[in-house]
């Protein structure tokens, strides 16, 4: 009596677990679509970035500049010790090189003036704002 | 049968963990990832030099106060204003070249807003110059 019971709980898990397959194919596919499509991206209230209407996808670069809500800058998420110009020094920068700048929204416009310094010093014209989608 | 039941539990193998793993695995990509991606404006510098290579009738200089109003030759508008967006597009249909400058107690939120409003205006020719402090 004891054996047979065994005998038609197994049966009956294993009828449980063939219907649990289909969930489980579903969960593979939305795990693989949040892994391709989604991207992973340190959020912090010290920066974000202002908001804007632009559709230019930003693009790949050497050099990107960070302005916090204190006022500190990166330069390649390196902290800037001095001033900003012998920081990039570092870098060998031509006219042409892209600059991008992500900048606290709330911050004064004064704090680009260092970075607007240098670019204009170093020739570079392009300069680009990362900006967030309006939502 | 007695035999027949202990082989049947050796080929059961149980799929939970392996669910719960993959369970754990979605729950972290679906709340860590974000599909707003970023995007960029792109400004020119005004450089000091290049200002005297262009006419001055083609040069139209922006400034954006304290108070948030865009100043162009002397004029105040607010930047909401039909006035200020009809000055945009016909300095965008006469392709003249615009530089921004902007009071140094703005936020960037603000000048971006101006911005971005300029470059939907159609001007492509837009320079930004350091602050000024007022």
């Amino acid at each position: 009596m004891k054996l047979l019971d065994i005998n038609h709980n197994s049966a009956r898990k294993n009828k449980l677990d063939d219907s649990m397959i289909p969930a489980i194919n579903i969960v593979f596919l939305l795990l693989i679509f949040f892994m391709l499509a989604g991207q992973i991206e340190a959020r912090s209230e010290l920066l974000q970035i202002p908001v804007s209407s632009s559709k230019t996808a930003l693009s790949e670069t050497r050099v990107e500049i960070k302005i916090d809500a204190n006022g500190r800058y990166f330069v390649n998420d390196q902290t800037v010790e001095g001033s900003l110009s012998e920081h990039l020094g570092k870098f060998v920068l031509t006219a042409e090189t892209a600059i991008i700048c992500h900048v606290h929204r709330d911050l004064p416009a004064s704090a680009l003036d260092p970075v607007l310094a240098i670019v204009g010093q170093l020739g570079i014209q392009q300069l680009s704002i990362a900006t967030a989608n309006q939502s | 049968m007695l035999l027949e039941v202990v082989r049947q539990r050796k080929q059961l193998i149980s799929i939970t963990p392996l669910i719960d793993v993959v369970f754990i695995l979605l729950l972290f990509f679906m709340l860590s990832s974000t599909f707003n991606r970023t995007k960029q404006i792109d400004i020119t510098t005004a450089l000091p030099g290049q200002q005297q290579h262009q006419q001055d009738s083609e040069i139209k200089k922006l400034f954006l106060d304290a108070d948030g109003a865009v100043v162009i030759e002397g004029i105040r508008y607010q930047s909401d204003s039909s006035d200020f967006i009809e000055q945009l597009h016909t300095y965008a249909q006469s392709g003249d070249q615009v530089i921004v400058a902007v009071s140094a107690d703005i936020r960037v939120q603000r000048l971006v807003k101006l911005i971005d409003q300029i470059r939907q205006s159609g001007i492509s020719n837009l320079k930004l110059a350091k602050s000024v402090t007022s």
